[in-house]
């Protein structure tokens, strides 16, 4: 899944980054609250990551604007302000989760997968496709009970492709939610990890639609 | 000392050192560093006081009002029975003229009058013509008009006399009167002015006594207002009656505590902004390392660590800055001494210098010789501040200039400049400029900001060169002027 991290913290930042990736989430990190609303009018992300004391535009301001605009993505405050009015006047101005700094990334990262859980209408933790069943928090993929060895490209491709199960995703799409800004994918990349899954999972388990994308039948 | 003295002095109310008891219980509490200057207080009991000088007044007068009462009483007395025994002789001296062979026979009186009276008629051949009994056949007095007298054992009660001759100069009469009589009259009078006066005296004391107790009951219930307060409880005291003398108290006492209250507030904010700044860097370290442990390559791993080290750095540059923040404490004095600016500019520089070359900005000392009055450390704490925050926020290839003169110092950069409307605010703890990459603190312009404060400096910020950067100048007090110590 993509988030967008909004932080002006230069070590905070790249260390939730970081971790973040490591976590398997695609991951785009912006330092002020105008690089934030610009990130998130022109590319699909499936979760932000909102710091309340921004440069430029306060994280506040930030989630009004977004609201008001119409987008429903998850929004999960992070920061420093603790008391109750912050955390009151955060979660009623849009936001769906409040954490406060000092976060552990385990946590945070649950958190994340439970706001992108909730957000697909799903109250199940685990994604189960015939005897396909994959976890998200543990990173774990069983084949009718036994264990399937993915990348984590691979892994966050056929994670979004469950979660959408029965739409065509297109290649920009599916590109957009694996990927972050950094690491620009080779034009091909994508059909190479839709190759390794078939091979592991079975050739009929994604369709292709030529020209349009991939989609796995409900 | 001062707490049990004072908790005594509030479990004793019946007594007057309440009042100011309870003041000192307030000091001790609110300002504990003013204890030992408060048992240097003398105290007294205003009931006491009051007491005393009522009473004394009342007695004074009183006493007064006797003594001019007995002085005259004792003055009319004398003339009325002076004015009797004149009468009296010459009545003796009429009838001696005309009856004086019979009055020889005068015959026995009764024994009080004999001691009260006694007259003698003499001759002017010098005979005794008539006297009264058990009189003396000498001589009583030997003047005319009035004279004093012993009796005859030479002893008192003495005698008042009067001598009178007839007018062709052939009797003279002597009248004598006992003093005894007359001194026993006026002492009884005086004793009767006296006593209302001895039995009021107490009387009025112990009406003043139990009035001063409820004159002063006010106090009490102001007393007891302040005395049931929590230290958290700073609102102003507002007792429903109160005497209009201690209104200058009440008003002082609701002055500190609005004050108090101020500062109060003030270090509650400044202690939740400094945890809340810390939260960022902490939760930038355990990011860190959380990602370190799982570093899926050497690379991530040494960049984690790279940015552990950085986090720890600010953290600690932070915890420093805040330090240095609380020990300017606005209640200590300046320690005072002779601050030679140009030194401390060089000392700076140099210590600078190094991270000046790193970030390729010419760092510039411009020092004429300069003394402020001041504390050495602090005023390198403030020139730290600037010069640091100069390199910190000015772009590689730009310059920093530090100017000293006479009373004055100036730091000049080419970076981003603050704009005006910022200007304000920029003095505010934890305030920083939109848009800045540069990991500042946050606090230090507040740290210079109090630091000048406390020397009485003015710190002015304009733009650098030709309307680039920003120009800080801080301007001290003139030598010759007495420095303003404490800025509390």
């Amino acid at each position: 899944m993509r988030v967008l991290l909004v932080e002006d913290d230069p070590q905070l930042g790249d260390g939730l980054m970081v971790g973040l990736r490591q976590a398997g989430f695609a991951v785009d990190w912006v330092k002020d609250g105008v690089a934030a609303d610009v990130a998130l009018a022109t590319e699909p992300f499936g979760l932000m990551i909102l710091d309340l004391g921004l440069p430029k535009l306060a994280g506040m301001d930030l989630l009004r604007r977004v609201r008001a605009r119409g987008q429903d993505l998850p929004v999960l405050i992070l920061t420093a302000r603790d008391g109750i009015p912050d955390k009151i006047a955060g979660l009623d101005g849009g936001a769906d989760d409040f954490l406060v700094k000092p976060v552990d990334l385990d946590e945070l990262a649950a958190r994340i997968r439970a706001l992108a859980r909730r957000a697909a209408g799903r109250a199940m933790p685990v994604l189960r496709h015939g005897g396909l069943v994959l976890d998200p928090a543990a990173h774990h993929v069983t084949l009718d009970d036994l264990p399937v060895e993915l990348s984590t490209r691979e892994f966050s491709l056929l994670h979004v492709l469950l979660e959408n199960a029965g739409r065509v995703m297109s290649r920009a799409q599916l590109e957009s939610s694996i990927y972050g800004w950094r690491d620009e994918p080779d034009s091909n990349a994508l059909e190479v990890h839709v190759h390794h899954l078939r091979r592991k999972l079975g050739p009929e388990f994604i369709r292709t639609l030529r020209g349009v994308g991939y989609t796995i039948g409900k | 000392m001062t707490v049990p003295l004072a908790a005594s002095a509030l479990a004793d109310k019946s007594d007057n050192e309440w009042i100011f008891g309870t003041a000192s219980h307030l000091a001790g509490s609110a300002v504990p560093g003013r204890t030992e200057r408060e048992d240097m207080t003398i105290w007294f009991s205003l009931r006491r006081r009051l007491l005393l000088l009522l009473l004394g007044g009342v007695s004074v007068c009183w006493l007064g009002t006797l003594v001019w009462s007995y002085v005259d009483t004792h003055h009319e007395i004398d003339e009325l029975l002076d004015s009797q025994l004149v009468l009296e002789a010459q009545t003796l001296l009429a009838l001696s003229g005309h009856e004086a062979d019979e009055m020889l026979d005068l015959g026995e009186t009764d024994h009080r009058s004999q001691k009260r009276l006694r007259f003698q008629i003499w001759t002017d051949t010098g005979q005794l013509a008539l006297h009264s009994p058990a009189t003396p056949r000498v001589p009583l007095a030997s003047a005319d008009g009035f004279s004093e007298g012993t009796d005859a054992e030479g002893k008192h009660p003495y005698w008042r006399y009067y001598g009178q001759w007839n007018e062709d100069r052939t009797l003279h009469v002597l009248v004598g009167e006992n003093r005894h009589d007359r001194d026993d009259l006026i002492g009884k009078i005086a004793w009767r002015l006296l006593l209302p006066a001895m039995l009021g005296l107490p009387l009025l004391g112990t009406w003043l006594w139990f009035a001063t107790r409820r004159g002063l009951r006010p106090l009490n219930a102001v007393a007891d207002q302040i005395a049931a307060r929590e230290p958290q409880h700073l609102k102003p005291v507002e007792p429903a009656t109160a005497p209009e003398e201690i209104r200058p108290l009440i008003e002082s006492i609701n002055h500190l505590f609005a004050r108090v209250e101020q500062t109060l507030e003030s270090e509650r904010r400044f202690t939740a902004d400094a945890a809340h700044e810390l939260r960022t860097p902490l939760a930038a370290l355990a990011a860190q390392a959380q990602v370190a442990i799982r570093a899926r390559d050497d690379n991530e791993r040494q960049h984690a660590f790279d940015q552990l080290v950085a986090s720890s750095r600010r953290a600690s540059r932070l915890v420093d800055q805040l330090l240095t923040l609380a020990r300017l404490d606005p209640a200590q004095a300046v320690p005072l001494g002779s601050v030679s600016l140009d030194g401390l500019a060089e000392d700076i520089c140099a210590m600078h210098g190094a991270l000046a070359l790193e970030k390729d900005i010419a760092l510039e000392l411009d020092a004429l010789p300069a003394t402020v009055c001041g504390d050495c450390d602090m005023l390198r704490i403030l020139l730290r501040n600037l010069v640091d925050n100069a390199i910190r926020y000015t772009p590689a290839g730009g310059r920093v200039s530090v100017v000293v003169w006479a009373d004055a110092l100036c730091v000049t950069d080419t970076g981003p400049g603050i704009p005006v409307s910022e200007r304000e605010r920029v003095f505010d703890r934890f305030h920083r400029l939109a848009g800045q990459d540069t990991e500042g603190s946050g606090l230090g312009l507040s740290i210079v900001a109090r630091i000048a404060e406390r020397h009485g400096a003015r710190v002015e910020l304009d733009t650098g060169d030709n309307g680039q950067g920003l120009r800080v100048t801080v301007t001290f007090p003139s030598n010759d002027r007495p420095k303003p110590g404490d800025a509390s």
